[in-house]
Order: C-alpha cells, then structure tokens, then sequence
C-alpha cells in the first residue's frame, strides 16, 4: 500500500572502479541499480530496503556490443533488451538472444530493462537465461578484489539467487562464437496473456554433423519449470548422433519433461515442456535439413 | 415523414479530447488547494481479527502530522457504502444491511480500513502510518461461500446467522416450476461458477475535501453518482446538504468502481478533524484490494425443454460472495436473477439467492452488474439445451427470446421494441454461421464459433426512482450552456449530450458548453449508472431545449411576423418554412432578449424535471470464432462480431467505441482474468497488473462491430443504451464456440487450457 520508497543514500558513479569501491565499503546494504525495472518495484513495495543504492547506468563502459570471430560475442551489462534485440550482429549470429530479449516485457521495460538486470535478477522465468545457457555464456563479475569469470551454469544458484557477492558486479556477458552447422531458437508460452512472465520457455541448439546427416549434438535450457533455469542434460543425451525422427523428438521431449520440478500449475508446465520442446526441435530439424 | 438530423447520428470527434490530448484535463489528483493535508489509511493485514487496541500516541507526535484517526473519532453510524439504495423507498433499502463504518472497529478482510492519519507531506503521512500501534487478535477467517455457510464456520457480523447477508426470492418468479420440469421432454443440470473481475480504471479513487471558514465542505471525487454521494455523506456525518458542495472533475475509467463510496468517507473525516483540506489518493494495490469488484456467483441451473425446443421451467439456484461487506451486492444479485429470468420466455420460473459474506474484499457493481454471471450460465445452458433438442442454438434463441411486447424485466413494463432478429442475422452472415458451425473436427488446431445474445437496461425505471433536471441558458451570442450532473468518465457524455442538444435547439455543436457535475452548478440526476445516461438525460435535455426554443421562435415571430409554428432552426438561423430567406440568427434573438431596451429584457433558458417514462431495453447478438490447440488448450481468438440493437446511434463511432471496449472487458473475463486470494491468509495475490492480467491491444481479435439502428418510440431520437452491453454476453459466446470447436465446455471462469484439457479428456474417456 506503501507508495513512495524508504530513503536511501544514492550514488551515482561513473566508472566500473568508482562502483565497486561503493559497494566494497557498504556490501550487503547497498543495491545496484541499472535498469530499475524490477529494483524499483521491489522498493516500492518494500520487499527490499537498501539504505544504499548504487546507480550503474551512466557507466559508458558497459554498453557495449562487441564481436570477433576469435572472441566471440561481449556485451555490456548495461545493454538494454532493445538494443541487443535490434543489433544486426546479434540478430544474425545469435538469433535466440535477439528474439529473448524481445519477448520481455513491454517496449517501455525492452527499452529500460539491462540483460544484466535480467541475469541479476535471476528469477526461474527470467527469459535470457535459457538462451544464455544454450549458448554457454559467461558472466565477467568485478570488484574491488579483481575480476573473475563464472560459467553461466554455476551462476545460478537458487530461485532470485546469484553467485555473485554484494561487493561485485556483473560487467559483462561472453558469448563464445555458436559451433558451426549449428541452428538455434528460443519459444515459449506466457500464464496468460501475450505481455505476461512466461510459463514455459524453451531454448534448444542443434548441432548437425553435415557428412553422415545426424545431430552431433543438442543443448537444451528450461525456463520457469524449477527453482532456476536449467539444462535438461538427460534430455540431450538421448540426441547425440541421431537422426531427429518423429519418435526421437517424442522421447528427447518427454525425457525434458521429466527433468522439471514446477511449483505451480505443475502438471500442465509439463505436458507444456513436452510440446515446446518438440515444437522447438522439429522447427530447428526443418531448418538443418 | 422522419425528419432529417443535422448533428444526430454524426461521427463528430469527442468535445473533451482537446482537453484530455493537451493535459487541461483535470482529474481529481490534479487539484491542489493551498495548506493541502495528505491522506493516508492503514489497513488490517489480517482476515478477520478483533481490534483490541489502538496506541496512536507515537504517530501524532511524528512533526508534520496533523491528524490521527480510528473508528473512535468518526460517526458510529453504520452506512451501505453503495450508493443505489439511496433510490428506493427505505422499507425495501433496509433490506440491504448497512453494515460498514468510516475505519473499521472489526478487520474483516485483509485491507479493511482501521485508522487514517493526515500530514503535511505524502512520506510523513506514510510514516506515521509504520507508527500506529494496533494490537490485534487474530479470528479464523473464511474465504469460499460454501465453508462460510457450514455450521461452526467464523461468524463475520453478528446480525448474520451462516454468513447469510440476505436471501432474496426473485419476486418475478412464475407458474409452478416442479409442474414444468415434469413437462419437459429434455432437462438440463449445470453448475456454473464465476470469478471476481476487477474493473481496473486507470485512476485509483481519490478525494479531496475541505471546509471553508463557515463550515461549508467542498468535495471533490470521481463519482459516477454525486447527488446521491452527498446524500449518503451529510448523512453519515450529519452535515445539511445544502453545506455540501460537491465537485466531479474528469473521472479517469470507473466502469462501475464509483457506484460506491470510496476514499471520500476517510478523506472527509480526516479534513473534519483537522479543519484544513485533506486529499486521500489510493494507491494502485488499494484500488486492487479496498474498493469494490465484480460479484462471484455460483449458479445452480436447471431448465426443462420440450423436443420442440420450448423451454417448460427455468430455475436458477444462486450463491453471492459479498466479501466482507454488502455494498452492492442487494443490486447485483437482483440484476443477475432479472436478467436470468426474462430474457427467455417460459411459463414457470423460480430464482432463490444466497447473498454470503467472506472475509474477502468486498464485492459489488461493475459494467453489466449481474447481467454477465447470468449470461455466463444461461447462454450456456441455451447452448447445451438446442444441442440436446437437435436445434441450432440460434433458432432455439430466436424461438424463445423475449421480444417486443413481451413483459420485460417487470410485468408492468412490457419491452418497448427489440431489432434482436435482425442482429443475428447481420451477424450470422459476418461469421459465416452456417459454413462454420460444427467446427474442424481433425488435427491439433480446432476451429469453431459460438454465439450468445444479452438485453440490458436503459436506466432502471420503474425498479428505482430516477430523474433528470436539466438547465439549458442562452448566452448573447446564440451559444447555449447546456447543465447536467453527470461524469465524463470516457464514456463519452459530453459529446452525446451535446450532440442532442444542438440537434434538439437546431444549433451547430461547437455552440454548446457542457456544464457538468457540480452541486453549485448542475441540478439532480441520479447519476451515470444502469447505462441510462443518453436515454434519461438525452431526452431530459430533448424537453429543456424545446422550452428554449419555444422562447426563441416567440420572439422571432414578431420580428419575422410569422407564426410560431410555420418556423424552425437550423445551424443557428430561424427560417419561416418554405421562405429561405426570410430568417433570423439565433444570435440576434438572444442579444436582443438580453440587452433588450424596450423593458422585455430576458435571458432566454430553460429547465426541466424530466421521469422517464420507459426503459427500452438494447439486445445484443455476440459471434466468436476460435481456434483451439486440443494438445495444451491454448484458446486463440479469432474474431468477434458484435451487433447490436441500439435504436439510433447518436454517434456512432462512440458507439463502436463502447462496445469494443465491452467485448474487451468481457474477454478478459472469460480467459485471462483472476482474482487470486491466498486461501491460508487471505492476502490478494492479484493486487497489481503484473499479476491480474488484463487484456492488452495484442490479446484482442479483430471485433466487427455492428450496428442496428430501429427507432425506438421513447428515445431520445429513438436511442436506446450501450454502456453495459458490450460484456454481457461475450464469455458464454466464446465457451460456446470453445465448445463447437473440441466439445470441451468450461463452466467455470476464467477459462483456463487446463480445464479444456480435463474436459477433453473426460469426454475421451
Ligand atoms: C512490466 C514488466 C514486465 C517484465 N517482463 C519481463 C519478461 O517478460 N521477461 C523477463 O525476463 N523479465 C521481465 N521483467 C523483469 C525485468 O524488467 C527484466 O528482467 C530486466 O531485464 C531487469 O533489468 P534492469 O536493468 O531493469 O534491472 P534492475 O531492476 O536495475 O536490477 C535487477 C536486479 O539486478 C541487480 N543488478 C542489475 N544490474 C546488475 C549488475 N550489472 N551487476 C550486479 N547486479 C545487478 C540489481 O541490484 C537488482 O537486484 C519485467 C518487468 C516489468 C516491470
């Protein structure tokens, strides 16, 4: 009911190194502040109460979006949905990121929110992260310490859970070039309406051993179907060096299906995932053949 | 010969969208007076709990706040915060329990009002709130209307014994229903349920009030109701009306949320303490859990037909969830047994109602009030009962609806005209009814169409009192101030009535002033309610601008020296009929009347006291095609097509515009909106749009609307209604065409994948 936020100190820095001296002195009492499009609701509704907020959104030097054929892709935390969903780059090599980070929210929160934020916030139905997974990112962490890489697979701990320390950032995330002969996509369905958090989405990269005509390999990430977005490991197992046959697809969605532990609306997420899942391969299959 | 219309049934643009496009709009929360107070209430977050103690102590000491409130400081007096019981005779409103004070002296529901405070700035209003010291203990609370009617569950108010606010036997009730089950070739048994829809205006309520130095207290309020809020309010606080000025500036969406008061009562009695003005703007989360909402029903329907396809008795067994207080739950619940019961013909009908309380916020009137929980149930029944019969629905529908002629919702006032017949086949032929009917029977995506009609009101005579007092003054430049009492709340008000009004005193429409809802200003009506306000006022203002007129031609026959009856106005000239140029402005008659040398000095104007005499109901016919997908039960909506009967469209754009927005409130009641409430607290979990999910432009199917324009012989330039009827009927359309498509039928709202998904595989095996 309470409509304006607690006071807080606000800082306002405007380099990496100023930001994380801040948080080193005030640690778990401060809270970064990027996008805001989902700590300022938070605050408003008193789930939180930083006494310190640490404003990162005037660090130029996180808005980035930088590719190599070597390196891979980079992009700053601080790149907004829209910008990564309309960069040409990305929208060619890394088309499930794009289409992602088009699905969040509303044209106001693309144009607010930061993929970093999206990470942070590491939520089960957070859209970037199945793409993420599949696409074996990592997270450039920094703090006043020095800076570290964490795959994104150990980034996740728990539901709204990170590896990272309050006295650290997120700079950036690494994209390692896709394996070649490889297709990728993102689906997903919303609980209710076409604007909404999603139920169920679905990342899957396919890799295609071109010579003998089968998979060499398949990724696949769940969103919102346990605490956190996953892989369904056992899932692409069944894959490896297949043909994607009507009945393999079956097997390959029911195995995934039986990897999730949904809290809610558990049985229809489910029989959900089976079909997404199929859906996503069959699209991706078409695309390889 | 029908005359020929030069302002009526055109499609001019809104007189209030300047304003509203630029920002002069003034909405309530734009008000600021000088010495404002902010208004704050603290709310019970428990259920149902017993006030034991309330230390204020720390919360007025906190610098800047002037006021602290409880149920201690208020009148004791109980009150209806519904504002409709004003309009019947005390013996039947006393029917409707009053059952709610300013701040609560009891927590009935998570969000009940307990203390309010007022301060000098918004934050310290916030603070002092963390600082009110309230001990309370906890009660068992109950939330489903079947636990609260079980013996031994927690009693709510003492007055009512299992919960039961009030039972209510249709009083329309006819011949002997056991008699017409036993006729019947063919009996149907269903139970439906309903959800409790928000109406989610854009603008939370909010109040400003403040008393001057003798006494005298401003309000100003987004009500749909003034008149009949001031009544209530000098009531409640003992104040003489004629001490109460009350204000409605622009109202940002109400859609029914205002047929109640809201912050007023808190936001007056915070201004009485403190003597200074007070505003009281509700956040969004107050607007979700302390004001009103759609009514839940369970209804129990059993309806007896003949292999024929006539429908032999009708009963219908109903169950309210009032939440925790009655407000307009009386209303509702008699709207929804009315509408239930006459909308077909059948000679033995019986409706029995439960109205039950719950410790969940309160339940009241919203946009089609009980019309669209008895359409969810009866249009579905109709759908089961011609399949059963062998029927097309439609012809079953039109076999049995209730046309002109044909006794309305009271006997007394039979229906006055009905273009029902000709909606559906406009409409059948845009869907393609009869190539479409039956559905794809084959592969994962099944489409199919369904149908459902409605009739509603135009205004509630002779249920309730109702009328409407216009003033109509001439300026000197033949430009007329039209005043009425009313609300532009989006609806689009001003530029229906004003359209009337030109048409009526033969002016242009850029020559009418709308003067609106200001006691000082504007006389009696009972408010925007029972979509009446283009039928009631409309030809309230028809009689008003006939006197003027009057006036008018009187002084122009002497100047023209031609009788009163061989002249007429248009476009602002006074012609003699059949000599073009032997005319008069307008103009020129009213700065004569005014400044008038000759001792015959006059500001032309006029007024009137105006009883509708009828209540001719619109009909609506509601398409919808969808496509489901049999593997998750995802309802993809292809179309709706709305015709409806309207008598004339004084402009039809609004027109179009009212009823698109209807069929969007009524698709968001029938797939995406829930009201969720923990069932182990009671803790609204949908207290915000992230988590009710109402629908936006990209949920919406392409809606063709149509529009029948048969005159009706009591109408303002023969208009019926339109405000309600948009949402009647567009749920039990779109589970009848769910139906069509995979056979799966969803009784209870919303309609979810996963109840499509258990009907289908029930009727698998
Ligand atoms: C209407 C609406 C719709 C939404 N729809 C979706 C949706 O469809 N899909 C979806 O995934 N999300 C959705 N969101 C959630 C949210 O907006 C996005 O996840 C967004 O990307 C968050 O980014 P931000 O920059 O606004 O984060 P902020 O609100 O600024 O921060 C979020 C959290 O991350 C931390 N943080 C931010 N940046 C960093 C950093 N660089 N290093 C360390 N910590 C950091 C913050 O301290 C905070 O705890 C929606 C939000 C709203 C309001």
């Amino acid at each position: 009911m309470i409509t304006t936020l607690k006071s807080f100190q606000y800082f306002h820095p405007n380099t990496v190194e100023e930001a994380v001296q801040i948080l080193n002195k005030y640690g778990d009492r401060a809270k970064v502040l990027a996008g805001g499009t989902d700590l300022i609701p938070s605050m408003k509704r008193q789930k939180i109460a930083p006494q310190y907020v640490v404003y990162i959104n005037d660090i130029s030097q996180l808005k980035h979006i930088d590719f190599g054929a070597e390196e891979g892709l980079r992009i700053g935390a601080l790149v907004s949905h829209h910008s990564i969903a309309s960069s040409s780059i990305i929208r060619e090599k890394f088309q499930l990121l794009a289409k992602a980070c088009n699905k969040v929210g509303t044209p106001h929160v693309r144009r607010m929110g930061t993929i970093g934020g999206n990470i942070c916030m590491a939520g089960p139905s957070q859209d970037t992260i199945p793409a993420l997974l599949v696409l074996e990112a990592q997270m450039k962490v920094v703090s006043l310490q020095g800076e570290r890489i964490i795959p994104v697979d150990e980034f996740f701990t728990g539901p709204f859970q990170t590896a990272i320390t309050g006295e650290e950032i997120v700079t950036e995330i690494q994209i390692p070039c896709p394996p070649s002969d490889s297709v990728a996509d993102y689906q997903w369905v919303t609980k209710r309406t076409v604007v909404d958090e999603t139920l169920v989405g679905v990342a899957a990269l396919l890799g295609m051993d071109l010579d003998r005509g089968v998979c060499k390999g398949a990724r696949i990430a769940l969103g919102s179907v346990g605490p956190k977005p996953f892989r369904a490991r056992e899932a692409e197992e069944i894959i490896k060096g297949e043909k994607l046959e009507s009945k393999l697809i079956e097997a390959v969605a029911q195995a995934a299906a039986e990897e999730t532990k949904p809290r809610s609306r558990a049985d229809y997420r489910r029989r959900e995932v089976g079909l997404l899942v199929k859906s996503t391969l069959e699209h991706l299959w078409s695309q390889l053949r | 010969m029908e005359r020929e219309l030069s302002v009526v049934g055109k499609r001019l643009p809104r007189i209030d969208a300047p304003a509203k496009v630029t920002g002069e709009a003034k909405y309530t929360v734009d008000i600021k007076l000088p010495g404002m107070l902010f208004g704050k209430v603290l709310r019970s977050p428990y259920a149902h709990a017993m006030i034991l103690k309330i230390d204020k102590s720390k919360a007025e000491k906190l610098p800047g706040v002037e006021a602290v409130i409880t149920s201690e400081d208020i009148p004791v007096k109980l009150f209806n915060s519904g504002l409709t019981d004003l309009l019947v005779p005390e013996e039947i409103a006393k029917n409707d329990p009053r059952d709610q004070y300013v701040l609560s002296n009891k927590a009935r529901f998570v969000g009940d009002a307990i203390a309010a405070v007022a301060a000098r700035d918004r934050k310290v209003a916030e603070a002092a709130l963390d600082l009110i010291e309230v001990e309370y203990k906890a009660l068992p609370a109950v939330f489903d209307v079947v636990e609260a009617m079980k013996p031994g569950a927690p009693k709510i108010h003492d007055f009512a014994n299992g919960n039961i606010a009030r039972h209510i036997s249709f009083p329309g009730a006819i011949g002997d229903i056991e008699k017409g089950f036993q006729e019947a070739d063919v009996m149907i048994e269903e139970t439906f349920n309903t959800t409790k829809q928000l109406h989610c205006p854009l603008e939370p309520s909010a109040c400003i009030a403040s008393f001057d130095s003798i006494g005298r207290l401003t309000v100003w309020s987004p009500t749909q109701l003034l008149y009949l809020a001031r009544h209530k309010i000098a009531d409640i606080f003992d104040i003489p009306e004629g001490k109460i000025r009350w204000i409605t500036p622009f109202v940002g969406g109400s859609f029914g949320n205002a047929l109640t008061l809201r912050a007023e009562p808190i936001c007056i009695a915070l201004a009485r303490k403190t003597r200074k003005p007070v505003k009281l703007e509700y956040s969004s989360e107050e607007q979700f859990i302390a004001t009103q909402s759609r009514q839940p029903f369970t209804i129990a329907v059993k309806m007896g037909v003949k292999n024929d396809g006539a429908i032999t008795a009708l009963q219908g067994k109903l169950t309210a969830n009032s939440g925790a207080y009655y407000s307009l739950s009386g209303t509702t619940t008699n709207v929804c047994m009315a509408m239930f019961a006459t909308l077909y013909r059948c000679p033995n009908v019986s409706v029995e109602a439960d109205i039950v309380y719950t410790n969940i916020p309160i339940s009241g009137g919203y946009r089609g009030y009980g019309n669209p929980q008895a359409m969810w149930a009866l249009e579905q029944v109709v759908d089961v009962a011609a399949r059963r019969v062998g029927m097309d629905p439609v012809e079953f529908r039109l076999k049995n609806y209730r046309r002109a002629g044909d006794p309305g919702w009271t006997a007394s006032l039979p229906i006055e005209s009905c273009a029902l017949e000709e909606c559906i086949k406009l409409g059948m032929d845009k869907i393609g009814w009869r190539e479409k009917m039956g559905g794809t029977k084959e592969g994962v995506k099944r489409r199919g169409i369904g149908m459902a009609i409605q009739r509603h009101v135009s205004g509630t005579q002779p249920m309730q009192m109702t009328h409407s007092n216009i003033m109509i003054k001439m300026n000197v430049d033949g430009s007329a101030d039209l005043m009425v009492s009313g609300c532009e709340m989006g609806q689009g008000m001003f530029g229906v009535l004003a359209q009337i009004a030109a048409e009526e005193l033969g002016l242009q429409i850029g020559k009418i002033h709308v003067v609106n809802g200001d006691t000082d200003e504007t006389m009696f009506d009972d408010g925007q309610h029972a979509s009446r306000t283009t039928y009631v006022i409309g030809n309230a203002i028809i009689e008003t601008a006939r006197q003027v007129k009057q006036q008018l031609l009187e002084r122009a026959s002497k100047i023209l020296a031609t009788r009163v009856d061989d002249m007429y106005v248009r476009d602002g000239q006074i012609y003699v009929r059949g000599d073009l140029e032997n005319k008069i402005s307008v103009e020129d008659i009213t700065r004569r009347a005014t400044y008038n040398f000759e001792g015959q000095g006059r500001n032309i104007a006029g007024k009137c006291s105006y009883v509708p005499k009828g209540n001719p109901p619109p009909y609506s016919a509601v398409f919808a095609e969808v496509e489901v997908d049999i593997n998750n039960g995802a309802t993809k909506l292809l179309k709706i097509v709305f015709a409806h009967d309207i008598g004339r469209a004084i402009n039809p754009t609004n027109v179009e515009g009212q009823l698109e927005g209807g069929v969007m409130h009524g698709i968001g009641y029938a797939l995406t909106e829930e009201y969720m409430v923990n069932g182990n607290n009671g803790v609204v979990e949908s207290d915000s749009f992230t988590n009710y999910k109402i629908p936006s432009t990209l949920d919406m199917p392409n809606v063709e609307v149509i529009i029948v324009e048969q005159p009706t012989p009591s109408g303002p330039f023969g208009a019926k209604s339109v405000g309600e009827c948009g949402l009647n009927a567009v749920a039990p359309a779109i589970a009848n065409a769910i139906y069509d498509a995979t056979g799966a039928r969803v009784r209870d709202l919303r309609i979810t994948p996963e109840k499509i998904l258990e009907e289908l595989s029930a009727n698998i095996l």
